[in-house]
């Protein structure tokens, strides 16, 4: 089996799913949900560090990408089923299978400068899931473009810049310059701060679950591809990049951490939980040391985990609490409970308190920073202030919200898929020390920058 | 019959790079000044075309015919795209009498006139101060002026479409530096597979923009 089928056949299932109307969204999930589950076992079935040639260029898969990309394509078939729950399958489907297919090839092509460039390409079909019905979303998707498609002039610069650099090392300003010229497209992409309202807006009317994937999947493979072309080309990575990058997060994790206090919708407190947790892992993977880029990568695993727990129990709250308002013989709202439990642990996951994935992820990225930042912890317990205050503001508001029926009735399978997810999330925070062990096994070959 | 046609082209092509790069020069600003000016979006598209093949044709003979060729094959698909979404949303407001969302955000005349001739000004005063030490005229000018525009367009935006169109523009005039630093063609190809994804995002999230109108002011007043 060749390297490129991971391209192809997602695109191919996009291209389908497309093609279908959009009243048959379940067949369209359907799909997407085969599709994505094909392309994780194929990834899983690659030869590890063979090199093809395809298109005259070199793909390889090494163990961090396959890990990766079977991470994604797992957590995608996860999100198809909550899009599913969320009544948002047809618009959700067919761009992120698209987008899954770019980010394979950006993941296994050997070469820096198209990897980078396919980036950009798999980010800018992410709009297209934009549901019409929310205006929050329809401002986010546009600002999203916006930040997306303006970097890309500085990929091809910097990265030819890098190479030069790499030939000619009496030039060490080429290197420091085009280290400087990666810095603006990763920050954009990543939607760091200044940007990192932009998810936030996207889901400041309802969930949204193309907003999900691009905090577990997008932001994954940003850390790969960045990691990748600072073992390349180890002259890019300054101590001068590297803190402005620290900031950049620090500034995430405050500013979104602490705006969610303000926000009235569950879905936007999850976007800016997200966000900050972002920021602390981008703290994380600044310092290059191999604490801080473990703590970094385990930081964004449990982050992926608990996006899937709280967007699920989003999801399933609709049909949750009308499930329950119509059993009157059970005096307990079983249902609502399991779907706010579920919507608390992911957030507060998010926010870093204990045992969570979220307090292991940041103990370690705290030990590789605490020698340079004094007032790290503050700034940090700030963000989870403002986390802890919005969730306790909408989650009331949610379990006291007026039920509505939803228009396919789906029984408990969603709260069953919730109960699922809170035990990977228990287990990820239970079982931290195993978690940390298997993500240095896995993600080694980028491991260690300095 | 396309292949002559084709060669036809390339051969003008380069004579106007080669001879006519000051009339071309005049023609990019005057499509930049409309392209900022115009309020209807369908003459803004046009604008924008005409100045995507304005820069095409200054650009000519430093790209040549593969990176021209995929330039020329992505601004169609460009056009279409926009063709199309203008249609379907013209047809739509048409066939259900709603309002086709067009008036919401939409800057008056003498204000993009305003700011038209304040991307003039930004324009020539980059060029007298720094850039036109550094680079010729013919490439200081068009990258300079198509970025202000971009800009420009990007924060008078009153729709996805129209943020698509200030986008586009800023790529133009990152292309414009790029053409002259050894372009590879897989790149540029990929840079052009890009400005299409562009314009296709931008048309859907404008007309699930137009939709999101249509609900709240159509529905409301029926």
């Amino acid at each position: 089996m060749k390297l490129y089928w991971l391209t192809a056949l997602p695109l191919a299932g996009s291209a389908v799913a497309f093609l279908l109307p959009r009243r048959l969204r379940l067949y369209m999930a359907a799909l997407g949900l085969v599709t994505a589950l094909a392309c994780a076992r194929l990834a899983l079935l690659m030869p590890l560090d063979n090199s093809t040639l395809f298109l005259g260029q070199q793909w390889m898969l090494d163990r961090a990408g396959q890990s990766l990309l079977t991470l994604i394509y797992i957590a995608t078939a996860m999100m198809i089923v909550v899009a599913v729950v969320a009544e948002q399958a047809d618009w959700f489907s067919p761009p992120v299978l698209a987008s899954c297919g770019l980010l394979s090839a950006a993941v296994a092509l050997r070469s820096a400068l198209l990897s980078f460039m396919l980036l950009p390409a798999a980010l800018l079909v992410l709009p297209l899931s934009t549901l019409p019905s929310s205006p929050g979303a329809v401002r986010g998707a546009t600002r999203f473009l916006i930040w997306v498609a303006l970097p890309i002039l500085c990929v091809p610069v910097a990265i030819t810049m890098l190479q030069r650099g790499a030939l000619t090392p009496d030039q060490p300003g080429l290197t420091e310059l085009s280290a400087w010229l990666v810095l603006p497209p990763v920050i954009m992409w990543w939607t760091l701060f200044p940007f990192d309202g932009t998810t936030r807006l996207w889901s400041r009317d309802q969930l949204s679950v193309t907003s999900a994937f691009l905090w577990t999947a997008k932001d994954g493979v940003i850390v790969y591809l960045l990691l990748a072309l600072w073992r390349q080309y180890p002259l890019s990575y300054t101590r001068d990049v590297a803190g402005v990058l620290n900031i950049a997060g620090l500034g995430t994790a405050v500013v979104s951490g602490s705006l969610a206090f303000a926000q009235s919708n569950p879905s936007a407190v999850l976007a800016c939980a997200a966000m900050s947790e972002l920021g602390i892992a981008v703290q994380g993977i600044s310092v290059g040391s191999t604490d801080g880029v473990l703590g970094g990568l385990f930081l964004l695993l449990s982050r992926s985990a608990a996006v899937l727990l709280a967007s699920s129990a989003l999801a399933a709250a609709r049909s949750a609490l009308a499930r329950d308002a119509e059993s009157n013989a059970s005096p307990y709202r079983w249902r609502s409970v399991i779907v706010l439990v579920g919507l608390a642990v992911g957030v507060l996951s998010m926010a870093g308190l204990p045992p969570l994935g979220g307090f292991s992820a940041r103990q370690q990225i705290y030990a590789a920073l605490q020698p340079e930042n004094r007032y790290l912890l503050l700034a940090w317990l700030s963000a989870t202030a403002g986390i802890v205050l919005g969730l306790v503001r909408t989650g009331w508001s949610l379990w006291h919200a007026e039920p509505t029926p939803s228009s396919e009735p789906l029984y408990d399978l969603p709260v069953l898929l919730v109960l699922c997810l809170l035990l990977l999330c228990l287990w990820i925070g239970l079982r931290s020390e195993a978690t940390a062990r298997l993500l240095s096994e896995l993600f080694r070959d980028l491991l260690p920058l300095s | 019959m396309l292949p002559t046609l084709l060669r036809e082209l390339f051969q003008q092509l380069e004579f106007y790079s080669s001879h006519r790069a000051p009339q071309l020069l005049i023609g990019l600003a005057i499509c930049g000044f409309l392209l900022i000016l115009l309020p209807d979006d369908r003459l803004a598209i046009l604008a924008f075309l005409a100045q995507r093949l304005v820069a095409l044709a200054l650009l000519w003979s430093a790209i040549q015919v593969p990176l021209g060729t995929t330039s020329i094959i992505a601004s169609t698909a460009v056009a279409v795209i926009y063709a199309v979404t203008e249609l379907r949303l013209f047809l739509a407001a048409r066939r259900k009498a709603l309002p086709d969302g067009r008036g919401a955000g939409r800057i008056s005349l003498p204000f993009g006139a305003l700011a038209a001739a304040l991307g003039l000004l930004v324009t020539y005063g980059a060029l007298q101060t720094w850039v036109g030490d550094l680079l010729p005229m013919v490439v200081a000018f068009p990258a300079i002026l198509l970025t202000v525009n971009g800009f420009l367009v990007l924060l008078l935006a009153s729709n996805a479409g129209r943020t698509g169109l200030g986008i586009l523009t800023l790529v133009d005039a990152c292309r414009v530096l790029y053409a002259l630093w050894q372009p590879n063609l897989l790149v540029w190809g990929l840079w052009s597979a890009c400005d299409v994804l562009v314009a296709v995002s931008a048309s859907h999230v404008h007309s699930a923009q137009v939709a999101s109108l249509r609900a709240e002011t159509g529905e409301g007043a029926t």
